[in-house]
């Protein structure tokens, strides 16, 4: 029965870390993966998916509902970005990083001014269970389920519906999908807006699990590029996939015996050295078995 | 041929390979600015001289920065990693030889080779691993917080090196003032005397870095900034030639750190956090990134307005900070100074611009 | 026709090595054989003309011999040695040197900057200034020195690049698509460049679509054919061979 018990407990572990970074991550990857873009505001579309969340619910509103009004309204909030702003860094990884960089100062500091230092935290839901003496947070179960649930939509979308076909294409060669009737100035939009979508739904789903202030974003800002790098920006949902399971184990295995500051330096020592084998990310070396781009 | 002065070969050595000469004009004023610096603290308060003794001290980590992103395009977000590694460096060899020793010579030393070390060996890993543009980037950033949460969780009693605490989130406390003991000389550097000991280290490296940057290597790395696969295929090793500048760069950043405790006495992780990781990058990209005379400048001008901001009670700092790097992003990405210069140059006739740096700035643009 | 590589397998025994040999190189991307098992000796000072149908594997071979990629199978001898585990620079070091098919050159920079780099390495600081000048007239770019490289033509940065390849004195050099957008007049003087280095020594390897300039270059010619050496000879026998003008089907 111990066995099992310390089996659990590591499987549980290494599912919270895996669906921590899927959902802090797959936005950013999208965006990367589609237009060349490198989001640093990423962390600030969570905060504002977080206190859309908190507002919601305060108002009123029941938890899920509220979760899903803050994915709306954060991705509006990206289409609107997309459109003043992001559409003139297209592919310039650089620039747009420092330029989202300008962007997030903006949103977490303006936040600062507008809400105050913070906002009131929502308890966890759902309460807890235990297994062989320890427990457990049901909630975090329904994070990795739901993580996996987000990943599945995501890859029926890109893969399944005519959409999905048209925003591959564009991923592949803009220039000839645009030549094949597809709207790429609309596509590029509504891209970003799903990306921007699911870092709301992320920092929607994490707020039972920390404080809600104004640099709420911070902390899943590393785990997020960390695994952004270490996916590389070739295929986007079966690196996003393979790169969460390997990174969340890594790090799950080392917070697991060492707690979570060691588990994030062992995140990082992890990705330098996985860059320095797989230069192009794990997706790039999955892409490299179909075709080599340079 | 052979009657070369001494000022001209100096002045071959400090201008870009074909740039004629500098205007005499723009030396002229450098020198009175210098002039000028020398006698600040004659002509203000104390306070206002260890105020700007503060700002110079960031301004070695900016050149850094403006020597790897505006020469060779590699924009790292490590700087304050090794500011940071540089403060805590200096303050844990100090304090523990201080006591034994009566000077900070080695403390010195260390704050500068230790984060040097650091950025030769993250550059190694970076640049031989052949990661490039956007991912390091990313990587220097990833670092940086990561050494930031590290050191965040070092408040206990049991996180000391010999006599040094670390501190956690509240910092390290009691670092020395910097105590130089040369040739029998020993003496404590504060206030005044820490002014001068800066400016002096201050005009020492910039002539160093633009000597550097109009060298051989300084060519070799500006042409590897501008084309990686051109460069590697006339022969240049790309790989050392970015972790050398790296590492310049990290030494330069933990020089900044080791004047910044030794003029505060004090140091937190919070040094090393996001937003402070911004400050640099927008100090180089709004006054120039190519040109580090425009760094200088521009970082000397966003402390004091950054400064002025919240003393008057704004929390807008930040805001019109990130504004303002939105602002030169969009639409001035070579900076402000390098428009005004060559306005400037326009008007006065001049043949080359105040800086040449990473390139002739706009002669014929 | 075929069997004619094999040729390439036995090695001359009068001690006069080439100066390089492919031997068997393969290259694969996924599923796809971008170079397929190809063998090719170059001696030394020779001139020789890549050529083939889009995707038959030029410019791979070219990054190939540079090291820009690393082949699946087969040896790269250069000078002797077998090259493979050098990074490109140290091929570039060892006499190799190349154009890249679109100009690789520091936009940023001016003319003069921009061969004032390859330069440094083998001049003394002193002394470049000169050998600058001496290139830009050979070249034709030496009104537009002081120009920053954006602004120049597309001819104009094709030879810039041409001279900064030649600069630093290779033994081998590799031009791949020299007159790409070039004006028939243009064409014909980078034909000349390429003749007059090649007569003064300097081993070329040019890839080319242009058969007019092929045809102008008048040298040993090696066809490839998706990723396979598929024929080789002197431009009359390669210009009579059918098999070679089935494969150009629709071509010039």
């Amino acid at each position: 029965m111990d066995v099992l018990a310390g089996l659990f407990s590591t499987v549980y572990i290494y599912l919270d870390s895996i669906a921590f970074l899927l959902l802090s991550a797959l936005g950013l990857i999208i965006i990367l993966g589609m237009m060349g873009i490198t989001n640093m505001a990423h962390g600030e579309f969570m905060m504002l998916g977080a206190y859309t969340a908190v507002i919601g619910t305060q108002a009123g509103l029941p938890f899920p509902i509220s979760i899903l009004l803050a994915t709306v309204v954060v991705g509006l909030f990206g289409m609107i970005l997309e459109r003043l702003v992001i559409r003139r860094f297209y592919g310039n990884l650089l620039q747009s990083l420092v330029a989202t960089w300008g962007i997030s100062l903006l949103i977490s500091q303006g936040m600062l001014i507008a809400l105050g230092p913070s906002l009131p935290s929502l308890p966890m839901p759902l309460g807890g269970f235990k297994v062989g003496g320890h427990a457990y947070a049901t909630y975090r179960i329904v994070l990795a389920l739901i993580g996996l649930m987000v990943l599945l939509l995501t890859w029926w979308l890109f893969n399944r519906t005519k959409f999905g076909m048209r925003a591959r294409a564009t991923m592949q060669n803009a220039e000839i999908a645009q030549a094949l009737g597809v709207d790429t100035t609309k596509m590029y939009l509504i891209v970003f807006g799903i990306g921007s979508a699911l870092a709301g739904l992320a920092g929607a789903l994490y707020v039972p699990t920390t404080v809600i202030g104004p640099f709420y974003g911070t902390s899943f800002l590393a785990p997020a590029f960390v695994t952004v790098v270490v996916s590389g920006g070739a295929d986007v949902i079966t690196g996003a996939l393979l790169t969460s399971i390997v990174l969340g184990i890594i790090e799950g295995s080392f917070s697991l015996t060492w707690g979570t500051t060691i588990g994030r330096l062992a995140l990082l020592i992890a990705t330098m050295l996985i860059i320095r084998v797989l230069p192009t990310g794990i997706s790039g070396y999955i892409a490299a078995r179909g075709e080599r781009k340079r | 041929m052979k009657s070369k002065n001494i000022f001209s070969t100096l002045a071959s050595r400090l201008n870009g390979p074909q740039s004629i000469g500098h205007s005499p004009v723009f030396w002229t004023i450098f020198i009175i600015f210098i002039v000028l610096l020398f006698c600040f603290p004659l002509l203000f308060s104390e306070y206002e001289v260890v105020n700007l003794t503060y700002f110079f001290s960031n301004l070695f980590l900016a050149m850094g920065l403006s020597l790897i992103w505006g020469c060779s395009d590699i924009l790292s977000f490590g700087q304050m990693a090794f500011f940071g590694l540089g403060g805590y460096a200096y303050g844990i060899i100090g304090i523990n030889l201080i006591g034994a020793v009566s000077n900070t010579n080695l403390a010195f030393l260390g704050g500068i080779l230790i984060p040097m070390a650091f950025a030769a060996i993250l550059g190694y890993f970076l640049f031989y691993g052949r990661v490039s543009g956007v991912y390091v980037t990313i990587i220097t950033l990833v670092s940086t917080l990561v050494f930031e949460t590290f050191m965040a969780q070092t408040a206990g009693p049991q996180w000391a090196i010999g006599k040094a605490l670390l501190g956690g989130y509240n910092g390290m406390t009691n670092i020395p003032s910097i105590q130089l003991q040369i040739f029998g000389l020993n003496k404590i550097f504060d206030g005044i005397p820490l002014y001068y000991f800066v400016l002096i280290l201050l005009i020492a490296v910039y002539f160093f870095l633009r000597y550097l940057v109009n060298s051989k290597y300084g060519n070799s790395l500006v042409a590897t900034g501008s084309n990686t696969l051109r460069t590697e295929m006339l022969g240049y090793d790309i790989r050392l030639i970015q972790v050398i500048a790296f590492a310049i760069a990290g030494a330069l950043a933990g020089l900044s750190g080791v004047i910044y405790v030794a003029w505060g006495h004090y140091i937190t992780p919070s040094t090393m956090g996001l937003t402070t990781a911004a400050l640099p990058v927008i100090w180089v990209a709004v006054g120039g990134r190519k040109s580090i005379l425009a760094t200088i400048i521009s970082a000397v001008v966003l402390q004091y307005f950054a400064q002025y901001l919240s003393v008057t009670g704004s929390e807008y700092a930040f805001v019109i900070l990130g504004a303002l790097l939105m602002f030169v992003v969009m639409y001035v990405p070579q900076g402000v100074i390098p428009p005004i210069a060559n306005y400037l140059n326009k008007i006065g006739k001049k043949r080359s611009v105040g800086e040449p740096v990473c390139h002739e700035e706009g002669e014929r643009t | 026709m075929r069997d004619q590589n094999l040729l390439h397998e036995i090695q001359p025994e009068d001690g006069n090595e080439p100066l390089l040999s492919l031997r068997g190189i393969s290259k694969y991307f996924g599923g796809l054989k971008a170079v397929d098992n190809v063998s090719l000796t170059i001696e030394n000072g020779e001139l020789r003309c890549l050529i083939g149908p889009n995707g038959a594997g030029k410019s791979t071979i070219f990054r190939l011999i540079t090291g820009y990629y690393r082949q699946d199978s087969g040896d790269v001898i250069y000078k002797a040695k077998e090259i493979s585990r050098l990074q490109p620079f140290q091929r570039a070091r060892l006499g190799l040197s190349i154009k890249f098919q679109t100009p690789m050159v520091y936009q940023d920079l001016t003319v003069r900057h921009n061969m004032w780099i390859p330069m440094q390495r083998i001049y003394k600081r002193e002394a470049i200034a000169t050998e600058i000048d001496k290139y830009l007239k050979l070249l034709g770019l030496l009104e537009v020195g002081e120009q920053f490289v954006k602004n120049i033509s597309h001819g104009q940065r094709q030879w810039l690049e041409i001279g900064m390849a030649l600069s630093v004195k290779p033994d081998l050099l590799l031009l791949d698509e020299p007159t790409a957008g070039m004006s028939l007049e243009e064409t014909q003087k980078t034909a000349q460049i390429v003749k007059d280095l090649n007569r003064d020594g300097m081993a070329i390897i040019v890839i080319d679509h242009d058969m007019e300039f092929v045809r102008t270059l008048n040298s040993k010619i090696t066809v490839l054919h998706l990723g396979k050496w598929f024929a080789e000879g002197n431009l009359a026998e390669i210009e009579s061979n059918e098999e070679v003008r089935s494969i150009y089907l629709g071509k010039k």
